[in-house]
């Protein structure tokens, strides 16, 4: 696998509703802040590049599109992603508790092929605030007891370990990939877009 | 949870099949506020893609409700392997290193294998292909929302020819590689083809007018074609059988051949993971634009209320709380029975199989994706639709293929396919060497045929089809159009969704989606 071929690693994220999974989105590839909460509308995926050992990585990031909301994320969200954050509100023990659950529903619908080493990157959100209830201790505890996740504590508002902890997603990503590369199990998929049109014009246009 | 549910909105949709699905991506992506609901836990209803595990409970769930059984009846399972395999050593485990030089001794699959696999399993209970320059692709394509997918081509068009297994040559380069084909009759070929291209239903050419009420067998007889030519053309291009209209068959070629030469060597893709994946791009994009979804949201009553200025809205009852909406969309399968109008007229239902071989109906040096039109074996026979997808599409583990059958009902299920499937598999379940692939396990199964398009009693409320015995999604992506049309005279169908660097997150935004172009990058900003 050549490595100047370029890497495109899908990434998304999970949480409960409310947590900030669209705003630490948006801090990392917009460098912007939005303090009014709504339920997200609007946001789809944001690509970024970033560098990573000297390579070019696009990421792509991948929001629920607020269908976590009631339980209702499909199937097809979570295919062939190569790494999963999970996000809580360190404000708000419940979003914690919601964690594990995100987690097993992560590893039932995506079926990773290694689901003990796929890589989970946690970020504690809204450090920013004073009512925090979940400490940090007990949140790396959790993570410690989970093959050792990544632990993080942002603040989207405030672009605190935004970019450290996005880092970290992409080089652990990077290294799912590299490892799934070695199967190269699907070559050949075919993304449409309105390019093809003229495709292979002078070629097989019809048998005629 | 679920009290958080709003309970008013412009538009509501029940079922997450594909015309309800493309219906509720429609009216979002315009600006309607919608709740889209499905009554089960997963998306898709008869067009859902299983796991091995969910579709052992989408059969138990049959078999065991009866009014599962108004849609899908006649389920008929069958193993063919062994419950464990004769010494567990090389059975089960997942071998990661599959790369290896030399080609592998077949495994001997046992049914503890399908249940540990069982998560690499995509079947699909509505199995559709996509013509490339059909109207899916161009919605896909135009709407941006073929973002969220990915596809394969199919690798080879096969049929049943001189009781084998034969390629169709599809492209010109197969035409003119084709042995079974002699110079003269590619001749011939291609002239009647460049006649067919030609083809145009508003000014009908000289070519084809006197061919109203005749059969395109007659007219492929009547352009000199030899019998093997006739029976490429009229049963594996045309899909059609000795019966077809000249018109329909002209009409059939055409589609195929303006979809050649866009994306492989045959005119069809099909969706990574089955087609039970494309109804959730579209909910999807629903989401995206602010569409609330509930799956595992039961409904107990459908009813209208009129409130101020007369105006009259769509009520539904479901787990103790009243959803209010201007416009109800819903499946046929989920619409109270009293709400459709007229009764849809007798159709004939569905025969359908699935199958889970060892191997490729036809060997290939690279994996094949194959469809397969099978030419009834006998007079009264309907044509069998045959697709066989392997572990690239992400339907099944390595080493397995998914077989699907697809024909109209004359019987039953079994009655009507296991003729075809005996002739392209090894279906005797025992060990002996066979020169045909191996059926491990098979599902036959009738669908009752909702493709009909119904109207409702009441104003307001909007029946959407069940899936058609078709090759492809046209019927559905049209039906889906003309209700949008009707719920929102004038508006656009699914214009470009933007890319995501082509939006602006803005502070103090409080509705709607609007989407602008990224122009401006120094607005305010907290």
């Amino acid at each position: 696998m050549s490595s100047r071929k370029k890497v495109l690693l899908k990434v998304i994220i999970l949480g409960d509703s409310g947590v900030g999974k669209t705003s630490l989105m948006n801090q990392f590839v917009n460098k912007k802040f939005s303090n009014q909460y709504k339920a997200t509308i609007g946001a789809d995926f944001l690509t970024k590049e970033v560098i990573v050992d000297d390579r070019i990585v696009t990421m792509q990031i991948w929001d629920t599109a607020g269908q976590e909301r009631f339980q209702s994320l499909g199937v097809a969200f979570y295919r062939g992603a190569d790494c999963c954050v999970l996000v809580f509100d360190v404000t708000a023990p419940n979003t914690f508790k919601s964690l594990e659950s995100w987690r097993d529903e992560f590893l039932i619908q995506a079926s990773p092929r290694d689901p003990d080493n796929f890589p989970f990157v946690i970020l504690g959100n809204k450090v920013d605030l004073d009512n925090r209830a979940v400490s940090a201790k007990r949140a790396q505890q959790w993570c410690q007891s989970k093959n050792d996740i990544p632990y993080f504590e942002t603040s989207a508002k405030e672009a605190v370990n935004v970019e450290l902890a996005f880092q970290t997603i992409a080089r652990n990503a990077l290294a799912q990939e590299t490892e799934a590369e070695l199967y190269n199990e699907f070559p050949d998929q075919i993304k449409l877009n309105a390019n093809d049109n003229g495709r292979n014009r002078d070629g097989d246009n019809c048998a005629c | 949870m679920d009290d958080d549910l709003p309970t008013d909105f412009q538009v509501i949709v029940v079922g997450t099949g594909m015309v309800e699905s493309i219906v509720a991506a429609a009216c979002s992506r315009i600006g309607k506020n919608v709740l889209h609901l499905d009554l089960s836990d997963h998306y898709g209803g008869l067009w859902a893609s299983y796991n091995f595990d969910g579709l052992q409970k989408f059969i138990k769930e049959v078999n065991s409700d009866p009014k599962r059984d108004l849609q899908v009846y006649n389920l008929c399972e069958k193993w063919y392997i062994e419950k464990e395999s004769p010494e567990a050593k090389d059975g089960g485990d997942e071998n990661k290193t599959d790369d290896s030089k030399a080609e592998p001794a077949k495994k001997t699959w046992s049914q503890s294998d399908f249940t540990a696999e069982y998560r690499k399993f995509n079947i699909d209970m509505t199995p559709k292909l996509l013509f490339s320059r059909g109207p899916l692709v161009e919605l896909l394509i135009s709407s941006n929302i073929a973002r969220y997918a990915e596809f394969r081509c199919v690798t080879r068009v096969l049929t049943w020819l001189n009781n084998r297994l034969m390629p169709v040559p599809c492209s010109r380069a197969d035409v003119f590689a084709t042995e079974a084909v002699t110079t003269v009759e590619k001749r011939m070929l291609m002239k009647m083809l460049t006649s067919i291209v030609g083809y145009n239903e508003d000014e009908m050419n000289n070519e084809f007018k006197d061919w109203n009420d005749k059969t395109f067998q007659d007219y492929l007889k009547h352009k000199g074609l030899t019998p093997n030519l006739i029976h490429y053309v009229l049963f594996a291009i045309a899909g059609g059988n000795n019966n077809m209209p000249c018109l329909e068959g002209v009409k059939e070629c055409k589609k195929f051949l303006m979809s050649l030469g866009r994306y492989g060597n045959t005119p069809f893709l099909w969706p990574m993971y089955g087609s039970g994946e494309l109804p959730q791009c579209f909910c999807r994009l629903c989401a995206v634009f602010g569409g609330v979804y509930c799956l595992n949201r039961p409904i107990d009553k459908v009813g209208t209320k009129t409130v101020d200025e007369g105006k009259t809205v769509v009520t539904i009852e479901s787990k103790a709380k009243t959803l209010n909406c201007d416009h109800l969309v819903i499946g046929i399968n989920e619409c109270p029975k009293e709400l459709i109008s007229p009764e849809p007229a007798e159709s004939c239902d569905i025969s359908k199989a699935v199958f889970i071989t060892n191997g490729s109906i036809m060997a290939s040096e690279k994996e094949p994706l194959s469809l397969l039109r099978f030419p009834p074996l006998a007079d009264d026979d309907k044509a069998v639709t045959v697709l066989e997808v392997g572990p690239a599409t992400g339907s099944c583990p390595k080493g397995l293929f998914v077989v699907y059958f697809i024909a109209s009902k004359s019987k039953d299920a079994e009655t009507d396919l296991k003729p075809y499937a005996e002739r392209i598999f090894d279906m005797s379940g025992g060990d002996a060497e066979s020169d045909k692939p191996k059926c491990l396990w098979s599902l036959f199964y009738n669908v009752k045929d909702t493709s009909a398009p119904v109207s409702s009693v009441v104003e307001g409320v909007h029946v959407c089809s069940g899936p058609d015995a078709g090759l492809d999604f046209d019927r559905a992506v049209e039906q889906a159009e003309q209700i949008f049309k009707k719920i929102c005279p004038g508006e656009e169908f699914l214009p470009r969704a933007p890319d995501p660097e082509e939006i602006v997150f803005e502070d103090d935004v409080t509705h709607g989606p609007e989407f602008q172009r990224d122009h401006d990058d120094d607005e305010p900003k907290e």
